[in-house]
């Protein structure tokens, strides 16, 4: 259970919504179970706490020493609500993941678009290809004999557990960049093959021979990731850096967003020496910069991409 | 991006968030010219669109936000961020705004007479009657406005009979329907509004015709607060707004969605079932 703390305060300004920020992010690495997430408003006042219950008087704790804050910068509350709250999240790993095999599978198994006929994907495509456990994983998926998309809303399914419909739909809308009825249309058709089964109103699960499929096909990909330094050996990537270097993305952070020449990324990673694994999918990491979410991302999700690429390839 | 929700209804309820240019959104109510100036300077001071503008999916008439749209044109932006919803489904209900009259009763009379009315009892009125016509209550009689053919019609002449009151200082808040019986059976003077449709709503709009300030009043079963999506994206829309649908997501992307039972009082009152809120 989640529990939401919103206080109104005074019109806040800059100076005083970055002392508070300070004072909550000391107080979340004191409770980083707990406190959750927070948001501070400057000019509206208005500050939102997210508190995971643990018990009572923890909340209670919560409670008591974000009014202490306040008070401790002069600040008079307005209004304060605590209320419990339900929350679909917005996991970015495993939409990261979903990216990935996205990026993976899209062309390689199915029709290539004509996104997918670019250099950098030919060439990371080709690449894993050599592999056989990729080739093996190929093999699974074209015999179930689905879609891209009805393929990729059922490894959501399976990643996500028994689910229910809107976080399924969300997600594999985030992923598919399609709307949600698309996914339903998906979801319907996994229904009318039999390998998913729908409990009262809204909760979806796959059926459990079906999910045992889809253990293996992930852990043969993970596999073909561990590969992938094998395989990219002696490669040079000059080529398709070149083509993707001279591009630019727009980073979203918070409520800022900022142009960002590819040419940075490449340098970040080739002259990084912590960043030496990740040098291999570089062109994959310009995929799924550039195409496969547009020319706009969030920094988190960056973030999320990168960290989880290197912890695939090792 | 779509927030899916399932009711008792059939029919989920979507709300698609989008980022939607500003001049392709039809407004059906005027503004009132104070609270946009409030408005102006809140959004201003803050950097923020607090809550997104909620608009009719089909006709993008705007249901809900009438005043930020039209401070975000004052301030020369391309964009507004909205919700775009079914207006026919049951999770949205179309109530109205009554008025609470407060002034000198020999001057809210004097102006009642320069139009055509009716007196009668106001238990003798039937509630399809209270629906269709502008309706002035004290304690228990009525004067029932005759005025105009259709609901856009009564509306305009009550814009007029408001023009004339503020004239004679008296001053009028608007209220719900159930605020303004309570004001009423403790001896106020209110105006029971005619109900107006939701195809009203979008035929009006289509052909220009705005209703005045506070005709209508849109309760959404969940109604989405608190984005604070930032001007200052907005702003960047203008260089590369074939890229705002990726703004939009990506913003959305970093932050958590919150379903929070309503009926409470934030900066305002909520009247809805639920809210959906961002942290």
């Amino acid at each position: 259970m989640l529990h939401v703390i919103i206080y109104i305060v005074d019109a806040l300004s800059v100076d005083s919504a970055l002392q508070i920020e300070n004072a909550l992010k000391e107080l979340k690495s004191n409770h980083p179970y707990e406190i959750l997430s927070f948001r501070v408003i400057p000019g509206k006042g208005e500050i939102t706490i997210l508190v995971r219950e643990n018990t009572r008087e923890v909340i209670d704790r919560i409670k008591n020493e974000s009014d202490r804050i306040l008070e401790r910068l002069n600040l008079k509350i307005q209004q304060r609500i605590y209320r419990t709250a339900n929350c679909q999240y917005n996991d970015t790993k495993i939409l990261a993941l979903m990216l990935i095999l996205e990026a993976l599978i899209n062309g390689a198994l199915y029709n290539p678009s004509e996104i997918t006929s670019r250099g950098t994907f030919k060439l990371i495509r080709s690449l894993f290809e050599k592999d056989t456990n990729f080739r093996m994983a190929a093999f699974k998926i074209k015999k179930i004999g689905l879609s891209k998309e009805e393929f990729l809303t059922a490894m959501t399914l399976y990643m996500m557990g028994r689910s229910d419909v809107r976080s399924i739909v969300k997600l594999c809308s985030w992923t598919l960049n399609i709307d949600s009825e698309g996914v339903i249309k998906h979801l319907r058709s996994l229904e009318s093959r039999g390998l998913l089964e729908i409990q009262g109103k809204d909760t979806v699960s796959l059926l459990p021979v079906f999910n045992t499929e889809m253990d293996e096909i992930l852990s043969i990909l993970k596999d073909s990731f561990r590969n992938f330094h094998k395989i990219a050996e002696g490669v040079n990537f000059d080529e398709v850096l070149k083509e993707k270097n001279d591009e630019s993305i727009y980073i979203l952070d918070q409520g800022s967003i900022k142009k960002l020449r590819l040419s940075k990324v490449t340098d970040a990673i080739t002259l990084n020496p912590e960043a030496s694994s990740l040098r291999e999918v570089l062109p994959l990491i310009l995929y799924l910069l550039t195409e496969s979410r547009g020319k706009v991302i969030s920094k988190r999700l960056f973030e999320n991409i990168v960290s989880l690429l290197a912890e695939l390839i090792k | 991006m779509e927030y899916i929700y399932f009711f008792e209804t059939e029919e989920p309820l979507i709300l698609k968030f989008d980022l939607v240019p500003l001049d392709e959104l039809l407004l059906h109510e005027e503004v009132i010219e104070d609270h946009l100036k409030k408005l102006s300077c809140a959004i201003k001071e803050s950097g923020v669109i607090s809550d997104p503008v909620i608009i009719d999916d089909y006709s993008k008439v705007v249901l809900d936000g009438t005043h930020r749209v039209c401070v975000l044109k004052e301030m020369h932006l391309e964009f507004a961020p909205v919700v775009r919803v079914n207006y026919a489904h049951n999770a949205i209900q179309l109530k109205r705004w009554f008025r609470i009259l407060d002034g000198s009763e020999k001057d809210i009379i004097s102006v009642l007479n320069n139009l055509n009315y009716e007196q009668v009892d106001l238990p003798s009125i039937n509630s399809d009657l209270l629906d269709r016509e502008i309706v002035i209550a004290k304690k228990n009689s009525a004067f029932i406005i005759e005025a105009g053919k259709n609901v856009f019609e009564k509306y305009s002449a009550l814009r007029e009979f408001e023009k004339l009151l503020r004239k004679k200082c008296v001053r009028i808040d608007y209220v719900t329907e159930n605020e303004a019986l309570e004001s009423l059976s403790q001896g106020k003077i209110i105006i029971m509004t005619p109900r107006i449709e939701k195809q009203d709503v979008i035929n009006f709009a289509k052909k220009n015709l705005v209703f005045p300030p506070k005709s209508t009043r849109h309760v959404f079963k969940l109604r989405p607060v608190f984005l604070n999506f930032p001007l200052s994206l907005l702003k960047e829309l203008k260089a590369a707004p074939e890229a705002r649908k990726e703004v939009l997501r990506e913003f959305l992307l970093e932050r958590i969605p919150l379903e929070i039972e309503g009926y409470l009082t934030i900066d305002r009152f909520y009247e809805e079932d639920y809210l959906l809120l961002f942290v």
